[in-house]
Order: C-alpha cells, then sequence, then structure tokens
C-alpha cells in the first residue's frame, strides 16, 4: 500500500473534531471495525469512551461500582440519545460525572414509544402510550411493577385504573407533585393536568396560564407552591423569559435573569429541534436542567431560583 | 395563540455569507436555524455568518424555505426535494455538514450525517482515506497487523469508488 502523500488534511480543519465524531457515529459498528485502519485517527475514536458507550450492548454494570458511595442519586434524562433508543445517560451527582446506562428494559416495556416520565433514586417511571399507563422499574434489580403506583406513606402499590387519554403521546415531560397531585403540562395549546395520587383520577385544573407562551415548564418547591417557568413571545420565538408562581390566577414573580434566561433558552432549544427534553425537579426550588445538545454533548445546569447560576458540563 | 401574528407583518431577516454575499429570508424561515434564532431572540435582524459560504448558504435557504411550508399534504414533495438535496459530492456534503452544524439545525445535520454514513459504509479504507482527505499514519507494518487482526471484518467486498 502506497502512503498517500499529496493529500492535504483540510478537511480536519473545516470539519472540527466533535462534527467528524458525530457524523462516524452514525455508522453502523461493523463498518466503523473495518475502517479503523483508515487511519490513527479513526482508531482513537473507536475507543473513546463515547464510542464504546454507544455501541457496547453490555456496559451497563458502571454504575455498580459506585454503590459503595450510597447515597447516590441519578438525574436520568428524559429522552435518550436518537439513534441509540435504549441508552440513558445518567448523572452521578457524587462524583460529578456522566455515565451511560443502556437499559435491557425491552422486555418490560413492549412499546418502543415507552416514554420516560421520572426517575429516582435508580428507580424509573415510564408511560405506555398504549394502554395510558406507568411502568415503574428497577434499573439495578432488573425488575418492574406495571400500572402502580407506590405509595410511600402506607408503603403499599395501588393500581389505577385505565388513564384518560389527556397527555398526548409526545409527552416528554415528568410530573411535578404539589398538593397531593401529580401535575403535568400539556404541549400546545397549554393547559395543567393533574392526577390525584388517592383516586387516581385526572382532570383539567384551572389555573390560568399566561399567553403567548413559547414553552412552559412546571416546577414546585415540593409541597406549598406551583411554579410556571415561561417562555414569552409569538411565533415560537422567546422574547423573554418569566416565573410565574401558579394559584387560582397565576401571577407574575419575576422576570427571569438574562445569565438564566440565556442558559435556559439553550437548553430548550437544543430540546425542541431534536426531540429532546428539558427536566426540571424541585429541590427547594432549585431547578435542575439537564439536556443532550446536537452533538450528543450533555450539559447540566443547575439553579436555585434565588442563588446565582451554576453550570456542571 | 397564533391570531395576533398573522396580522402582522411579514419580519425579514438579512443573513450574509463569509463571501459577503447578502440574503433576504423570512424570520419564519430563518429561526428554523437554533443559531439564528438566538441572534433573531437577542434583536438581531442582520446576521453576518462568518463561517458559511455563499454557495452553502444558498443550499441551505433553499432547504429551510422547503421545509417551513411543511404540511400534510407536501410530505413526498419534501422527501422528493431531500433526496434530490444530498444527490451531491462528497466534499459538498462536508461543507453543508459544517454549515448545519454551525447553524445548529439538527434535523438537516441528522439527514446528512446519514446520507453520508450510508455512502461510506461499504468503503474500502483507502476510498475513505480519499474522501476524507486523510493521510494514513500507520506505517506499512503496522496497517498490516490490524489488517490481520481485523481480518474477519475485511471480508467481502469493499467498494472503491470515490463517489
Amino acid at each position: 500500500m502506497v502512503l498517500a502523500t499529496h493529500m492535504d488534511p483540510k478537511i480536519w480543519s473545516r470539519l472540527p473534531e466533535d462534527v467528524l465524531e458525530y457524523l462516524l457515529s452514525f455508522l453502523p459498528l461493523k463498518t466503523f471495525l473495518k475502517l479503523r485502519s483508515t487511519c490513527k485517527h479513526f482508531k482513537t475514536l473507536l475507543f473513546s469512551p463515547p464510542f464504546i458507550s454507544k455501541h457496547s450492548p453490555s456496559s451497563s454494570s458502571s454504575s455498580s461500582n459506585s454503590q459503595n458511595s450510597s447515597p447516590f442519586f441519578f438525574i436520568f434524562t428524559c429522552f435518550p440519545h436518537p439513534q441509540f433508543p435504549r441508552q440513558y445517560p445518567l448523572f452521578d451527582t457524587v462524583h460529578h460525572n456522566w455515565r451511560n446506562l443502556s437499559l435491557c428494559v425491552s422486555p418490560v416495556l413492549p412499546s418502543s414509544s415507552s416514554v420516560l416520565l421520572s426517575s429516582s433514586n435508580g428507580l424509573l417511571c415510564f408511560t405506555r402510550p398504549s394502554s395510558n399507563s406507568f411502568t415503574v422499574t428497577n434499573v439495578l434489580a432488573r425488575s418492574s411493577r406495571p400500572d402502580f403506583v407506590y405509595d410511600s406513606l402506607v408503603h403499599s402499590w395501588s393500581q389505577f385504573g385505565g388513564f384518560d387519554l389527556i397527555l398526548n403521546e409526545n409527552h416528554h415531560q415528568e410530573g411535578v407533585f404539589h398538593d397531593g397531585h401529580l401535575y403535568f403540562i400539556t404541549p400546545e395549546p397549554y393547559f395543567v393536568v393533574c392526577m390525584d395520587l388517592n383516586t387516581g383520577e385526572w382532570k383539567r385544573s384551572n389555573f390560568e396560564l399566561p399567553t403567548e407562551l413559547t414553552f412552559a415548564r412546571l416546577v414546585s418547591d415540593g409541597d406549598k407552591k406551583l411554579y410556571l417557568i415561561s417562555g414569552n413571545g409569538s411565533n415560537g420565538i422567546s422574547r423573554s423569559m418569566k416565573l410565574w408562581e401558579l394559584d387560582g390566577n397565576s401571577r407574575f414573580l419575576e422576570g427571569l435573569g438574562i445569565g438564566f434566561q440565556n442558559a435556559l433558552r439553550c437548553l430548550i432549544n437544543g430540546a425542541v429541534d431534536s426531540d429532546g427534553f428539558l427536566c426540571s425537579q424541585a429541590i427547594r426550588l432549585c431547578l435542575i436542567v439537564t439536556s443532550i445538545g446536537l452533538k450528543g454533548e450533555t450539559s447540566v445546569l443547575l439553579r436555585s431560583l434565588t442563588d446565582s447560576l451554576v453550570f456542571v458540563p | 395563540m397564533a391570531s395576533t401574528t398573522e396580522t402582522k407583518q411579514k419580519k425579514m431577516l438579512i443573513l450574509k455569507s463569509a463571501d459577503n454575499d447578502e440574503f433576504e429570508i423570512e424570520e419564519s424561515v430563518g429561526v428554523q436555524s437554533e443559531t439564528i434564532k438566538n441572534l433573531v431572540e437577542d434583536g438581531f435582524t442582520f446576521v453576518p455568518l462568518p463561517n458559511v459560504y455563499t454557495k452553502a448558504l444558498i443550499k441551505i435557504i433553499d432547504y429551510l424555505k422547503k421545509h417551513a411550508n411543511k404540511t400534510d399534504s407536501n410530505d413526498e414533495e419534501i422527501k422528493t426535494f431531500d433526496k434530490d438535496f444530498v444527490n451531491t459530492t462528497f466534499d459538498d456534503l462536508f461543507e453543508l455538514v459544517s454549515a448545519a452544524n454551525y447553524l445548529h439545525i439538527s434535523c438537516l445535520m441528522n439527514m446528512l450525517c446519514q446520507t453520508i454514513a450510508d455512502r461510506i459504509k461499504d468503503k474500502s479504507p483507502e476510498a475513505v482515506r480519499k474522501i476524507f482527505h486523510i493521510n494514513c499514519d500507520y506505517t506499512p507494518e503496522e496497517e498490516a497487523k490490524i489488517r490481520k487482526a481485523n481480518a474477519q471484518a475485511f471480508e467481502g467486498q469493499f467498494d472503491e469508488s470515490l463517489d
């Protein structure tokens, strides 16, 4: 084989490395193996952590070695990488790093359209669009309890009947717990629905939402108050972002700071087109926003609504 | 919420390519690009794009216009358009990937990457080197070794063509 000598590697300067990496991740693994003799760089890519975790079906045990450092919490993204629908990136808050978990949930989740709604301490809650029900899965034990909701007050699982088709199938946002109800906000046209955790009944809440919303996310401070973070504008272009308190009539609290707005906007923008997600979780009104960007990069934003902005890369 | 917007005059944006050509497009067309959308949200109507050359920008504006008018009925038309759009040389595709990445148009980005991946997946390492303009940095001994280790994967026929 004669080495190519006249070729200017100009493509490397034009195609940023992360773009090339993203592009190559579209190749089937077998092809990629064949191509590792292309050049050393390709070979290095093959053994880079993102590739191994993307292509390895059995890389799920990465969490086990951190078990002794309990408590460890995971923030699961609400939507996996579009190319690898069974890969759930997770953030280990003890070690402050990302891990990839590939879930063997196919026997548990009959439909590939099951959507991860929420997660807590290793338990995942999926919705099953076909039957409008929830499935709770323990990823470590690989077990699942379909159609049940666990009541931690009486320590029992209760089964709820069929859920009304209030939330449509594209719903990616997790529910927010407030005052004995699990609240969701629908995609456009926006309105708030909630499920009574005692009776399992769904109803549409009578919160009046601000008009001209471009996106809307619910946040709760645990039990007392329910907040709405909204983008305001028209044509899907957010001109400003605001924080509202939801009670009988929604009350405007504050316009969000520019720094926070920009960060949130990037995350949301990234989320909308790539079918990504934005998950918010309220811990004393601390907002955690996680995002997978266009090229699979992840970012986490932690922000207490009163403190300054914290980014975890 | 759409009711108030229809009465408003169409907002226009000016995009300026790396080779200083200016293009006027509707805001609603431009904001399919996250990069442009962010600038619009910050109040800009004149958008310089120092990383995107005219040739690529013309194609991308075509794409955005087509996809801005997506309805239920013109699905087939858009599919045909997309197929034509990616039917070009590798160098053009790389140029477009670069631009789509800079402009953050993820649907276009994914379509282009998928196209390139599909087109190189049966190529030989030699062909891929030429397509990507990569120098082989293995010594002949190293390459022989990796080929041997890879013997199984190298079974079958490679496509040596460069298109």
